[in-house]
């Protein structure tokens, strides 16, 4: 039978794993490999995708992916037991290296090695590591213990999407380089391909391996692949407080004699067992120890046919391997993988490629797997026995049972779409509404006070006219009203790490998924989309864990549609000064218009796109976790200090720009009546286009293009140059319109520029604009009807 | 324009100077001069 066919909590043994290309090679990757047992948990509340539970994580999958999965449902308890006892038969375990080689006591400071053998680095050479793990397994939290730093971390898979590099702490000659999480070395995701070219073009002196003990089985897929590199290698094995707290055990010397590597297990959130990694990696970095075990195939096993085909190719390439500094066993099991970087970079013969194609095709026949698969199930049957060797499992995590509870509710048929809405809308109005607005009237006043204090000094010490006007009104106009706005953007950051932090946002992806699937989107998309409506810079930065190149596109597009914080000053104003009474709903009616208008823009460009067809949706969903405090405070931190160098840099300077074209003439003359300065003039030549919609006044216009450099600009320049009373109720609404769809800042249109080149970022700034106008006149049409 | 004047005014522009200074310094976080990671940006070396 099918996967897609079988029911709720139903469990299966995977028969056959069809498909081709990337997907098929991550679903393998991911554990989904013939023999293994997993369990149907739930779909989505409309039906798709499936949650499974394989490996003891919840894996999510699409019903037409899983249409190429062939399964065997398990009726009877008996036959569970069948599954294990085959395994056990089957599989020999694996014995200490202990005895037979050169590395006594492994994970014992100073005995990594024996004395006579031992050639260390030069005396000042820079140990440079890797932090390799697989995606969510606490990585950054484990860069930020090691080098001090306050880099975001986030429970979801695929939130480092930049590299990151620092010094450890207390040791200088060390540069750590975070990188984002893979669960293979396979070159199908951007993440792969750039972990692999920094392991292997950058040859750090060892790698970190950071492993979720929790999860470990899955996790050490990535660590054989990393061993068969043959760089110096300390595991990590991270979240071992929990293992321990759900009466778990890992047997850890037993488990570095078996592997020939470190192990040290650390709780990188709480710090424990930091120190002793360090003096580890740092060891193992200078001794230039190498991983004692590459050898995960064995003779005895199914036939013997997977371990003939690996050594025999071994022994055909080693020489073209040695020339184009490829480790020999990593780049065997890339070729029978079929890695075509690898085969290009090793150049081989037509002759060896054709011995290389009949050692492969022998292999398949006798071992009755195809290539990848056979591959993947020789690592997972050495983990698996490596595990039951060494691992105490819990029965069943705290953590894992309180999701289940959790998610019965969040990511329930009937529950998950309205909670959903609920939670966005309540972040929304308690941003803005409940805690935002009166903290920013707070500080708007303190402002003023400020402003007018300084007013008054300026006068009493004969301060000129001009020069007063450029503080009071230049600066203190433009930065201050901008800066007024920090504590609505503080909120609304605060709320979006909570739902970050504690995994919830993997679940808006689970539950919107099929959604934006009609869109031509995929579930990972809602992420970048959440994030837009705190900053579009990031949220454009984030589209990089989206593996379609198509997807990214698109999420671009539709990004900056997401209002912005930096629009919130903007609404306030308006909304306030001009419907007092109904200023929460004036607020969420343009987020809704700002939502509608990207569904449409979604829905005619996939129409134009003759391939829409959305990436597939693989991912893995966290357990749910409290958001830690200290994560919070160091987004909020980096959030607010971002803000605030904005309105002390960019903003700053453009007010003090804009004070001086609006006080000048282009005689550099000081003019009287602010209609004949510079920037009335310029902003002159743009404002017929905005006559229909009765904003064709010269300071409108200038708010309006001041807002390319900053959003927050449109009120710091309406505050410079007193436009309020040139507008009514009536053209208040499509200035917010516009304001809403127009194009995003000069940052946002970089970031555009830096992930998909300058025609995309134009085509974004067009579009945008004539978007905006277009509906901005629309809603002005509307709006005579009632003014 | 007398003393007070100059120096308020001398205040701002050494700030308005100081702020472009850190405008133009200010790299993107995507910089990947020094070796490739993984910023997968229309420049990086390893996107393919």
């Amino acid at each position: 039978m099918l996967l897609k066919d079988l029911k709720i909590g139903e469990s299966a043994v995977v028969e056959k794993v069809g498909g081709e290309g990337a997907l098929r090679q991550h679903l393998l990757d991911m554990g989904m490999i013939p023999g293994t047992e997993l369990t149907l948990m739930k779909f989505a509340p409309m039906g798709d995708p499936m949650e499974l539970r394989i490996h003891g994580y919840l894996l999510t999958l699409r019903l037409a992916d899983a249409e190429n999965i062939e399964v065997r449902r398990i009726d009877a308890e008996s036959e569970h037991t069948d599954t294990k006892r085959k395994l056990r038969e089957e599989y020999p375990y694996y014995e200490s290296l202990h005895d037979h080689n050169a590395h006594p006591g492994f994970g014992e400071e100073g005995k990594f090695h024996s004395k006579k053998d031992e050639n260390p680095l030069p005396k000042g050479t820079k140990l440079t590591f890797a932090l390799v793990g697989q995606q969510n397994c606490g990585k950054t939290t484990l860069f930020n213990q090691l080098t001090g730093a306050k880099q975001h971390v986030g429970n979801f898979p695929g939130v480092t999407v930049d590299r990151k590099d620092g010094v450890i702490l207390g040791h200088n000659d060390t540069l750590v380089t975070d990188l984002p999480g893979i669960y293979s070395l396979s070159p199908y995701t951007a993440e792969e391909r750039v972990a692999r070219s920094v392991i292997m073009e950058e040859q750090p002196k060892a790698i970190i391996n950071i492993v979720d003990a929790s999860n470990i089985e899955r996790n050490l897929y990535l660590t054989v692949q990393l061993m068969e590199l043959g760089i110096p290698l300390v595991l990590a094995l991270n979240m071992m407080d929990e293992v321990r707290n759900n009466n778990g055990s890992i047997r850890v010397n037993e488990l570095e004699k078996i592997l020939g590597i470190p192990v040290v297990p650390i709780s990188a959130a709480k710090n424990e067992g930091v120190e002793e990694l360090v003096e580890h990696a740092i060891h193992v970095a200078k001794f230039q120890e190498k991983p004692a075990r590459q050898d995960f195939c064995r003779k005895d096993e199914s036939g013997g046919a997977v371990h003939r085909s690996i050594h025999s190719i071994m022994h055909l390439i080693e020489d073209k391997a040695e020339k184009a500094k490829i480790p020999v066993r990593f780049a065997t099991l890339k070729l029978i993988e079929g890695d075509n970087l690898i085969l290009e970079a090793l150049d081989l013969s037509p002759r060896e490629k054709d011995t290389l194609e009949h050692i492969i095709s022998q292999m398949e026949e006798e071992r009755g797997l195809d290539r990848s698969a056979a591959i993947a199930d020789m690592r997972y049957a050495f983990i698996q026995k490596l595990c039951e060797q060494t691992v105490v499992k819990p029965q069943e995590s705290k953590e894992y049972l309180r999701s289940r509870k959790v998610d019965r509710v969040l990511t329930g048929k009937w529950s998950a779409i309205p909670i959903f809405l609920a939670i966005i809308s309540l972040v929304i109005y308690m941003s803005i509404e409940l805690l935002g607005a009166p903290l920013q009237s707070l500080l708007e006043n303190g402002i003023a006070l400020l402003s007018d204090f300084a007013d008054r000094s300026m006068a009493s010490r004969g301060v000129s006219d001009a020069v007063r006007s450029l503080v009071v009104d230049g600066v203190f106009g433009g930065v201050g009203s901008v800066l007024s706005f920090l504590p609505i953007i503080i909120i609304l950051f605060f709320f979006l790490s909570l739902l970050e932090d504690s995994g919830y946002m993997a679940r808006i992806a689970f539950v919107m998924d099929k959604p934006l699937r009609k869109l031509g989107l995929s579930g990972h998309s809602i992420v970048p989309l959440l994030i837009g409506f705190g900053c579009s810079v990031p949220a454009i930065m984030a589209t990089r864990t989206l593996s379609s190149t198509n997807d990214r596109k698109r999420t671009i597009l539709l990004t900056p549609f997401m209002s912005c914080s930096a629009k919130i000053p903007i609404y306030v104003f308006f909304a306030g000064t001009f419907f007092p009474d109904h200023a929460g709903l004036v607020v969420v009616l343009l987020y809704l218009l700002g939502v509608v208008v990207g569904l449409i823009t979604a829905l005619v460009t996939k129409k134009l796109y003759r391939r829409t067809e959305a990436a597939p949706f693989v991912m893995e969903l966290p357990n749910y976790r409290f958001p830690q405090a200290k994560n919070v405070g160091h987004l909020l931190w980096d959030k607010s200090m971002d803000f605030v160098k904005r309105a002390f840099t960019v903003i700053f300077v453009a007010s003090v720009a804009i004070w001086a074209l609006q006080t000048f003439d282009f005689q550099l003359n000081m003019v009287q009546n602010a209609a004949d300065s510079m920037l009335a003039k310029v902003s002159g030549v743009v404002a017929p286009l905005f006559v229909p919609m009765q904003l064709g006044d010269w300071q409108i216009v200038t708010a309006l293009v001041t807002g390319f450099i900053a959003k927050e600009m449109v009120v710091s320049t309406l505050g410079v140059l007193d436009v309020v009373s040139v507008i009514t109720p009536l053209t208040a609404i499509p200035m917010l319109v516009f304001c809403l769809l127009y194009t995003p800042c000069v940052a946002a249109i970089a970031s555009v520029n830096r992930e998909l080149g300058a025609k995309w970022a134009l085509f974004i700034v067009i579009l945008q604009c004539a978007v905006a106008w277009v509906c901005a006149y629309l809603s002005y049409l509307l709006a005579t009807l009632f003014f | 324009m007398n003393a007070a004047s100059i120096i308020v005014l001398s205040v701002v522009l050494l700030a308005v100077a100081v702020a472009c200074y850190f405008i133009v310094k200010r790299k993107p976080n995507t910089d990947c001069s020094s070796g490739c990671g993984g910023c997968n940006t229309k420049n990086c070396p390893s996107r393919k």
